[in-house]
């Protein structure tokens, strides 16, 4: 009796600590918010006088990125501020892995971000919610903004004249090369420009003597041993920024009759992708998915001539780069015409936001390198302002420097003006996301060597034709 | 009385608010065309229809490899698990230590031992196919192929059973001496003592480990997200993988929870099968007494 009493005093002395201290968190958490107010209400206070007749704002902006990237918009989020004062900008940093995720869960919070980088399939589905702010109004509402001062290719329309954002900066494909490699074999650097880019031949025969075994025999010798390579000619990863291009160029294309019918159970894509695909296991000059997980990552492999060529995107510039590696670029091979890739995500501003004007103009400014050179200079964005892109003054602030050898932008903005330059299905293809998973584990039988191209895209065809309702039309 | 239910009430609450609670909302949802971000809809049996018209293709995939997993891993988890524990029973030096051992594995968390396991298991630089090289012995590509992956992930599953090895270790050391000693008075060997005496008094244990391993194997998660991805070719697409994929990456939230539920009863329908047929072959010492 006594016994169980005394248990039942512990448990109640357990139990109303307990409650306290929950409490007390509650209250703590509670009052945090609340300070941090109240500090940003005084700074705004004292700023008064500068910025007498402005109302205190604040914005909160999320972003997703590498700890570069999440420093370069702190920077130019801070320098903003102290332009405006009575504006706070704050930074909400999310990683990549848990996005999606955060995005939909403060979406059906209603607690919405004033600004925020979204993923392609989510920012779409968004706007056709309603829930994203149709940019193009400020056309009628800014003098100062003006669609011919942007590159092609980086409004996301959901529909005719109706934008949900711009490319948060833009990324485009190319093919890079060890130099120090190239030189050793006596090979003249890769093509940059559009009337010498390689056939597919010539492409094959150039990774052929390029590929070099523990022997140091070529991929053109005949006592070439295939499974003791110690240098690939080529490396590439399978996504689909890295097969388009040469899809394109054959006159193929990912979806075909706007986006109602699967492109690459045509033989214009299937063929390229079957070529890509001997490379790796006919040819043996490119690693497999299943060598690539073992090896290190291209910009390493690049850099330490286990590759002496490799498909990749601009932003493998910012690794090879800071890594002080020898390197160079050259325009992809082509099958029938050049033909190039524009990719990246957008960058939306919520209706639900309660200063669309000064939202607005930090999405201006935030677009604008004259105020973050340094995730351009560095390496690993295209800013999306035309003259940044063309202007030799401004280009030379940016993308001509030691950290981007010769031949950047002849290979990486240039054709970013070609008419044969086409977003990705990730960009103009509804239900994109969900294709995607049919797709990528069919193409993964195909670069392992199990399925021919052909084979493997035909049988997914009517399951991916009834995912297929159509593409987004983009006016420029 | 009520001052039980009172000192209770934490338990009882969290049970209703976050289990109970977001369980039947899921149900309800699986009616809904929830995606986290659209004002709710209630599309009747839809998700159902698109659930089993397997339109994707993928349903049904998932619902393969999941069967196949858990079909090979959890008999031979508990084979392998049994088998330790009886070595670890043995009167023999260092026997807690051993214990340690083979228990290790489990508390390492599954993030750090998949990391491992994806470096064993490389087809060109890993430890397992370097060592059956240096033995002449065939290599395997193991989770990088669509024929090997389940099998490799089931050989995973075998280094962490400790949990599994410490209840029927438990279970070993409750069997009474005297049962053996009568045994090897009657002239029993030490294989009649396994199978007339062990077996026999272990089978509630063996039956509790065996719903446990069914309801784990069929939520197989983490190794499909961390080492596969589903892949190759789907070979390793795991139902909760694929719900989860649905969920968080595709925010189907309604289909996802209509997944969820199927799993649901099918983890439901075969607990049930195992609890009818535990009676054939499961034995209680204090049955006898009805």
């Amino acid at each position: 009796m006594s016994l169980s009493k005394m248990c039942s005093i512990v448990l109640a002395v357990f139990l109303l600590t307990g409650l306290m201290a929950c409490s007390n968190s509650a209250s703590n958490s509670g009052s945090s918010p609340q300070n941090a107010g109240s500090t940003g209400g005084q700074n705004s206070q004292d700023n008064k006088s500068a910025d007498a007749e402005k109302e205190s704002v604040k914005l909160r902006y999320m972003v997703w990125g590498s700890p570069n990237e999440k420093k370069a918009v702190e920077d130019y989020s801070k320098k903003y501020m102290e332009m405006n004062p009575h504006v706070t900008i704050e930074v909400i940093h999310v990683p990549n892995n848990d996005y999606a995720t955060k995005v939909a869960t403060m979406v059906a919070g209603n607690d919405e971000p004033d600004l925020a980088y979204m993923s392609e399939g989510q920012a779409y589905e968004l706007a056709e919610q309603g829930k994203l702010y149709n940019v193009f109004e400020q056309l009628d509402v800014d003098p100062d903004f003006n669609l011919d001062n942007y590159a092609p290719n980086v409004w996301y329309e959901w529909e005719p004249g109706k934008a949900l954002g711009r490319r948060i900066g833009i990324g485009a494909m190319g093919m890079y090369y060890n130099t120090d490699v190239f030189e050793k074999a006596g090979i003249p650097p890769l093509p940059r420009n559009p009337e010498e880019t390689m056939n597919w031949d010539e492409f094959v025969e150039l990774a052929k003597k390029l590929t070099v075994d523990q022997n140091g025999k070529t991929a053109l010798d005949p006592d070439f041993d295939h499974t003791k390579i110690k240098q690939y000619g080529l490396m590439f990863e399978t996504w689909w920024a890295n097969y388009l291009p040469l899809v394109l160029s054959n006159g193929g294309g990912y979806a075909t009759e706007d986006g109602t019918k699967f492109g690459l159970s045509e033989p214009e894509a299937y063929e390229v992708i079957q070529q890509m695909a001997d490379l790796i296991n006919v040819h043996h000059v490119a690693p497999s998915p299943v060598q690539l997980k073992s090896l290190p990552n291209l910009a390493t492999s690049l850099q330490s001539g286990k590759a002496a060529m490799a498909f990749g995107g601009n932003w493998l510039t910012l690794d090879l780069s800071a890594a002080g590696a020898k390197f160079g670029y050259g325009l992809y091979p082509k099958m029938k015409e050049n033909a190039a890739v524009i990719l990246a995500s957008p960058v939306v501003i919520f209706n639900s936001t309660k200063n669309i004007e000064e939202a607005w103009k930090f999405y201006k400014f935030a677009a604008d390198p004259a105020a973050s050179v340094g995730i351009y200079a560095d390496g690993l964005s295209i800013p999306v302002l035309k003259d940044w892109l063309t202007d030799e003054q401004k280009l030379s602030q940016w993308a001509v420097n030691d950290k981007h050898p010769d031949g950047y932008v002849d290979v990486m903005i240039k054709p970013l003006f070609d008419e044969n330059t086409k977003p990705g299905p990730a960009d103009l293809l509804k239900n994109y996301s969900k294709i995607d998973t049919i797709v990528t584990p069919a193409l993964e039988e195909v670069w392992l060597g199990n399925k021919s191209a052909q084979d493997a895209m035909n049988e997914i065809k009517p399951r991916v034709e009834e995912l297929m309702i159509g593409e987004y039309k983009w006016s420029r | 009385m009520w001052m039980g239910i009172l000192f209770a009430l934490p338990a009882i609450l969290g049970f209703f608010i976050f289990t109970l609670g977001p369980m039947l909302a899921s149900f309800v949802l699986t009616f809904t065309d929830l995606k986290l971000i659209n004002p709710i809809k209630f599309i009747g049996l839809d998700n159902y229809v698109q659930l089993f018209r397997g339109s994707d293709g993928l349903f049904y995939k998932s619902l393969s490899t999941t069967f196949q997993y858990v079909f090979m891993s959890v008999p031979l988890n508990i084979l392998f698990a049994f088998c330790v524990a009886l070595l670890m029973n043995q009167q023999i030096k260092g026997r807690a230590f051993f214990r340690t051992v083979f228990y290790l594995p489990t508390i390492v968390p599954v993030f750090a031992s998949s990391m491992i396991w994806i470096w064993i298991l490389d087809p060109d630089l890993g430890l397992l196919n370097n060592v059956l090289k240096t033995l002449g012995l065939p290599t395997s590509m193991w989770i990088y192929s669509s024929e090997t992956v389940i099998p490799s992930l089931v050989l995973m599953g075998l280094w962490v059973t400790g949990n599994t090895m410490i209840i029927f270790l438990a279970g070993l050391q409750g069997i009474p001496n005297h049962l053996y000693e009568a045994l090897e008075v009657d002239g029993g060997n030490k294989l009649h003592k396994l199978l007339y005496i062990t077996v026999p008094l272990m089978s509630p244990t063996i039956f509790f480990n065996l719903v446990l391993g069914f309801v784990g194997g069929f939520q197989i998660f983490a190794e499909a997200y961390i080492m596969t991805q589903g892949g190759p070719n789907n070979s390793s697409l795991f139902i909760v993988f694929y719900l989860y994929r649905e969920a968080f990456q595709l925010s189907n939230m309604a289909y996802a929870s209509t997944v969820a539920w199927f799993l649901f009863i099918i983890i439901l329908v075969f607990t049930f099968v195992i609890f009818k047929t535990s009676r054939m072959w499961v034995y209680y010492e204090g049955e006898g007494n009805k």
